[in-house]
């Protein structure tokens, strides 16, 4: 006598039904994680899921069911923004931190140049130069440190990350849920989403 | 004799998609306008018309354009990219976040050597034209708010 001994995948179990062998949510929402399928349900509906799935090659479709799953539970967590609220908080600690490190480079480049002009003058009193003099050692030598004070600039890096303004970042209740983005570490980048529109609560256009 | 479809509205587009009268109480009719339908084709494409109902219905009406409108982005960044939708967006922004603080706490670090070296680490902080205490911190750790900051920064949000 044939025993099915393979329980069904959580999302036939929350339907209902039975699981066949050709389930398309059987490898991706496994039966010990019931809440991940019922989250997918409840925001995407099964049958969206499945001709999402469907229209994707089968190496995708894990990626896919994960990214789901998260935005359904971000929506759950903050029914109004979900991850658009993440998006947006992401954002504005992008914008924050390029001001710090603007700053911060700039206040760093004061001690350099502070450093520069005690720097060269100790050096050229060790090597017994003629400061006073002028030489051309000790012009070589403040020239080594100007170079050694201005490393290779990243401000094009940084102004490249400036995506304006989104939602209003305000909701603690999103910069809570900001927390659980840890989850994603094993995703591949994608192209991120394109600049956000200026002025509060309009949304980041997608790029 | 006055017609009363002289003074009836268009259907929403969510109606005219839907196919079905379009009457005073439409939860959908203020948030999707009969001149945007592509708007209600892609949230109802992703999300479905039944579970944007109830999503609507669970939250507070002023409250309800900003939820669309976060619906209507996500659905068109999930047309856009089936893979990871809008989520893709996010895994990038973190990476930038992490080494954009990185770099930041590289700087600080340097300026706290400097500044310990000098012995005047006091005086620039004390400074009045400084602008901002040092060493400079994000109001965000490497983590995400509710983290506790790695620096004693700010832990409001």
């Amino acid at each position: 006598m044939a025993s099915s001994s393979t329980s069904p995948c959580a999302a036939c179990k929350f339907l209902r039904r039975k699981c066949l062998p050709e389930c398309v949510f059987a490898p991706y929402f496994p039966p010990d994680q019931p809440q991940k399928f019922a989250n997918v349900h409840k925001v995407f509906g099964a049958s969206n899921v499945t001709k999402l799935l469907n229209e994707l090659q089968p190496h995708q479709r894990e990626d896919a069911v994960n990214s789901l799953a998260y935005e359904a539970d971000m929506r759950l967590r903050d029914p109004v923004y979900g991850c658009v609220g993440v998006i947006s908080l992401l954002q504005h600690q992008l914008r924050q931190l390029q001001m710090d490190l603007s700053c911060a480079k700039s206040e760093l480049s004061k001690y350099q140049n502070l450093g520069l002009s005690s720097h060269g003058l100790i050096a050229a009193a060790h090597q017994g130069i003629n400061i006073l003099g002028g030489g051309a050692s000790s012009r070589d030598h403040h020239h080594h440190f100007h170079h050694q004070l201005f490393p290779v600039s990243q401000q094009q890096v940084i102004r490249a990350f400036d995506g304006g303004s989104g939602y209003d970042a305000s909701s603690l209740l999103a910069m809570n849920m900001a927390g659980s983005i840890g989850q994603l570490g094993g995703f591949p980048q994608s192209r991120a989403a394109g600049t956000a529109a200026d002025g509060r609560r309009t949304p980041v256009e997608p790029s | 004799m006055a017609s009363s479809s002289m003074y009836s509205n268009p259907p929403c587009a969510a109606c005219k998609f839907l196919r079905r009268k379009c009457n005073s109480t439409c939860i959908f009719s203020p948030y999707f306008p009969p001149e945007d339908p592509n708007k209600f084709f892609n949230v109802h494409k992703i999300f479905g018309a039944s579970n944007v109902n109830k999503l609507l219905n669970d939250i507070l009406p002023h409250q309800r354009e900003d939820a669309v409108s976060s619906l209507a982005y996500e659905a068109e960044a999930r047309l856009k990219d089936p893979v990871y939708g809008c989520v893709g967006a996010i895994s990038v922004l973190q990476k930038q976040v992490f080494m954009l603080q990185r770099e930041l706490d590289a700087t600080n670090a340097s300026i706290m050597r400097y500044a310990s070296s000098r012995g005047d680490y006091e005086s620039s902080y004390s400074d009045p034209d400084s602008g901002v205490p040092l060493p400079y911190t994000s109001s965000w750790s490497a983590g995400f708010p509710g983290e506790s900051p790695g620096k004693g920064g700010d832990d409001s949000v």
